[in-house]
């Protein structure tokens, strides 16, 4: 697998700024919806903060959308990004965001254009705000590459965190004489975030979610059923791993792949005199391929119709560290 | 001058003493046909008859008829011809009863009135705008249009059209947004009803008593009018008298007539310690005052007070002002449409100081905020409701300020407690259609 | 160039952002609502008048230009 481009980086910088700022904004509307002020913060700087960021939403979106469109990694194309259910990269969770931003479009649009609108239809459009931020978040979750990881993690739940206190609030606020609505509401958006919470983490957070979000296999890491799918001619990956010398003289060396982490390669060297070893391939630990291997200057072995080549050198001062390089291509006859 | 075939009428010209409703037959006995305008320019000639009978608005405000029928005219011709005319006769005043009467005993007349103004305006369609309480009154007109219908005339249709018993829903924009299917709240519009009302066409809005007298002046001319009342208050006008000793009455007055003299008309009476004069948003007027003003818009604007819908109402010696007017305010203060802040929560924070100003414990301090809220809340609404609820609120204060010094030393007077309210205070309304 | 301003007392829900914005004519009663000084609006201060009216967000104020 190739490196990512700078694109995929780009898209997932775009989309957590974008969903951090519709987070700021959202909040603000809950926070000026009942009318709060304080002689630090009157109404109107409150109002154009709220309108600001959700500009700077927009922008980060466009950022995000144009570099996913663009990205070879994923290869979208347009239609995945406007029409929703209309990629077959984790359709659900990508047409979430669709959704959401054609949504915040939409109301940014009638909020521009409240004049000719009037007060009744453009308060009633903008009630769909509380619609998108949800989206937002699950999108984020279902389609982001970085949901496993703990900044992001961290990220959703301040979000969440502020969301939801924002609405905690604004129902003591709003329904102060109303306490079996206001607890009715507050119970709602509580179990709504325990339910986010539950599903981040049996969902999102689970290995294999890639897969389970709808991924298409040819990206998905060690993809493919077939041991030579996955082994595939045209692989130039780094190694990485250890060597150990058991008390008869034998060696195992340990490698993990390092653009395909799920890929582990063991070579044993019974004896390291001759010029003989095993090698094994593993993926999540299932076995893809097991065959004799030749020691010369490299390591070469035969797995299905893929020659496999493997460059190997110490790794440094560490004693035991190695480094190496795997490249594969078609078995010559 | 006259053109009539009949005799003009004499004193009384709108109240007969009759008080079953006048048939058509009758009335085209008692009067005569109304006259037809066969061309433009007899459309014209009766607005500028109108004018120079000097007829006034009878039902608040006062504004010249037939400048208003000459506005309405014009704006209809410049709309490319059409309009409509509002007949008024939704009473939400509580202490007048003088449309009802009116309409009870000569519904054609009326009609006649709106009929006219129809042709004076070029308009197609007559409404008559009643309350849905005034039972009796809506029969009545109902029964008069099959007449007309029956006898085929030739002429405009005309339909009722029900307006909430609310006190502001016989407000101009309140009863034309009401026609047009909305509330019977007043709005806050671009156009006037002149200009657009009723389905956007120039709109004549005008009160029933208006119709009757406008009716009676095309055909007898403003000549006659002019015969009876005042150089500057010609003609005679309907007002409602409330005293304790008495069913309230409407009483048909000449203007010129003082208070004192519509009052001893009633009957025998000792003399009130003040009155209430035009209605829940006129003014309170101590008997001294009272007693010789005359009825003439010259001079009840020089005494700061105005003829209102004609309400009179006397108040014995043996009852407190202060507690009528707290009732009476905190009446208004019910009956805002609910759509102007200051109005709203200005008259709410007023009723409840000139409450316990008249039944329970205040302090001098607050009563002097009363006059420091209400200079927020007059002419800061979409209507004039707030401006009349203030305007009858400083008229009591200022006639009552003795009591106001014995409420604040000593509490509530016995007849704030005790005694029989005088002005009628209807019962709390929902809905606004 | 002059201008005035008016509000539409139905539409007006005491927000309170015009006051915030043009406090130079704008200032709130007992209740909130909005106390505008009548008179024509010079044009050193139109710029504030036009703000306040954007900011409204029920679109009660109304700006009314006189050349």
């Amino acid at each position: 697998m190739t490196q990512p481009s700078p694109l995929w980086y780009a898209t997932r910088g775009a989309g957590t700024v974008a969903l951090i700022l519709l987070t700021a904004s959202v909040v603000l509307g809950i926070v000026t919806s009942v009318g709060w002020k304080s002689d630090d913060w009157p109404r109107f700087v409150l109002t154009a903060l709220h309108r600001n960021l959700s500009l700077f939403v927009i922008a980060f979106g466009v950022v995000h959308v144009l570099t996913a469109i663009f990205d070879p990694t994923v290869s979208l194309g347009i239609k995945a990004a406007v029409v929703p259910f209309g990629s077959n990269y984790r359709t659900l969770w990508l047409s979430l965001g669709v959704i959401s931003s054609e949504l915040l479009v939409g109301i940014i649009a009638t909020s521009l254009l409240r004049q000719h609108l009037g007060y009744l239809a453009w308060r009633a459009i903008h009630w769909l705000t509380y619609a998108t931020w949800p989206l937002a978040i699950l999108h984020s979750l279902g389609t982001g590459t970085d949901s496993h990881s703990g900044w992001f993690v961290l990220v959703a739940a301040g979000c969440t965190i502020s969301v939801l206190a924002a609405l905690f609030w604004r129902a003591n606020q709003g329904l102060m004489d109303h306490p079996s609505l206001r607890v009715l509401s507050q119970g709602t958006c509580g179990l709504a975030a325990l339910a986010l919470v539950i599903w981040t983490a049996a969902g999102p957070l689970q290995p294999g979610w890639a897969r389970r979000a709808g991924t298409p296999s040819s990206l998905l890491a060690g993809s493919g059923t077939t041991p030579a799918a996955a082994l595939a001619p045209g692989m130039d990956d780094q190694l990485q791993g250890s060597l150990r010398q058991a008390d008869n003289g034998s060696l195992e060396l340990s490698l993990q792949d390092v653009q395909q982490p799920a890929l582990q390669l063991i070579i044993d060297v019974p004896d390291p005199r001759a010029q003989q070893a095993s090698l094994t391939v593993t993926q999540n630990g299932a076995s893809l391929c097991q065959a004799p291997a030749a020691i010369a200057n490299a390591v070469t072995a035969s797995c299905g119709q893929t020659q496999l080549t493997i460059t190997l050198r110490r790794a440094g001062r560490e004693s035991g560290g190695i480094l190496g390089e795997l490249i594969t291509g078609a078995a010559s006859a | 001058m006259s053109t009539a075939m009949v005799a003009a009428p004499a004193l009384p010209r709108l109240l007969t003493a009759n008080q079953r409703p006048e048939s058509l037959n009758e009335h085209l006995q008692h009067v005569g046909p109304p006259p037809t305008s066969r061309s433009e320019a007899d459309r014209w000639e009766l607005i500028a008859t109108l004018e120079r009978s000097g007829l006034r608005g009878r039902g608040g405000a006062g504004f010249p008829v037939g400048t208003k029928w000459r506005s309405v005219a014009t704006q209809a011709r410049m709309a490319g011809g059409k309009a409509v005319v509002l007949a008024n006769a939704a009473e939400g005043e509580p202490a007048s009863a003088k449309d009802r009467v009116l309409l009870a005993r000569r519904p054609h007349l009326v009609l006649d009135g709106a009929l006219l103004g129809a042709q004076a305006i070029g308009a197609a369609e007559v409404v008559v705008y009643v309350c849905r309480g005034m039972v009796e009154t809506r029969r009545t007109v109902e029964s008069a249009i099959h007449e007309r219908r029956a006898a085929r005339l030739k002429e405009p249709r005309v339909r009722i059209a029900l307006a909430p018993d609310r006190y502001v829903a016989g407000e101009e924009s309140a009863a034309v947004h009401r026609i047009n299917g909305g509330d019977a709240k007043p709005t806050f519009l671009q156009f006037r009803p002149f200009e657009r009302g009723i389905h956007g066409a120039p709109t004549l809005v005008q009160n029933v008593e208006s119709l009757a007298h406008a009716a009676l002046i095309a055909r007898f001319g403003d000549d006659w009018f002019r015969e009876t009342g005042r150089e500057s208050s010609p003609g005679t006008c309907l007002l409602t008298v409330h005293d304790t000793i008495h069913q309230p009455r409407v009483h048909e007055v000449e203007f010129g007539s003082t208070i004192g003299e519509v009052l001893r008309a009633s009957g025998p009476a000792p003399d009130p310690q003040a009155v209430l004069l035009g209605g829940y948003f006129g003014a309170w007027l101590p008997w001294a005052k009272a007693e010789n003003l005359v009825l003439d818009y010259a001079a009840l604007r020089a005494a700061q007070v105005s003829l209102g819908c004609g309400v009179l109402l006397a108040l014995p010696v043996d009852r407190c002002g202060l507690a009528e007017g707290a009732r009476i305010f905190s009446y208004l203060a019910r009956e805002t449409a609910g759509q102007c802040g200051p109005c709203v929560y200005g008259l709410r924070a007023v009723a409840d100081v000139f409450w316990r100003l008249a039944f329970g414990r205040v302090r001098a301090s607050d009563v002097s905020q009363i006059e420091s809220w209400a200079q927020q809340i007059v002419a800061r609404g979409a209507c004039r409701h707030p401006d009349g609820a203030i305007g009858m609120l400083r008229s009591c204060l200022t006639t009552f300020a003795g009591e106001i010094r014995d409420h604040l030393q000593r509490g509530p007077c016995p007849a704030a407690l005790h005694a029989q309210p005088v002005a009628p205070i209807p019962g709390p309304e929902e809905g606004w259609r | 160039m002059t201008g005035s301003l008016r509000l539409n007392p139905i539409k007006c829900k005491a927000e309170g952002l015009c006051a915030e914005l043009f406090p130079e004519r704008i200032h709130l009663d007992a209740w909130g609502y909005p106390i505008i000084e009548p008179g024509a609006i010079p044009d050193e201060l139109l710029g504030h008048a036009q703000r306040a009216v954007d900011a409204c967000p029920r679109l009660a104020l109304i700006l009314q230009g006189t050349p």
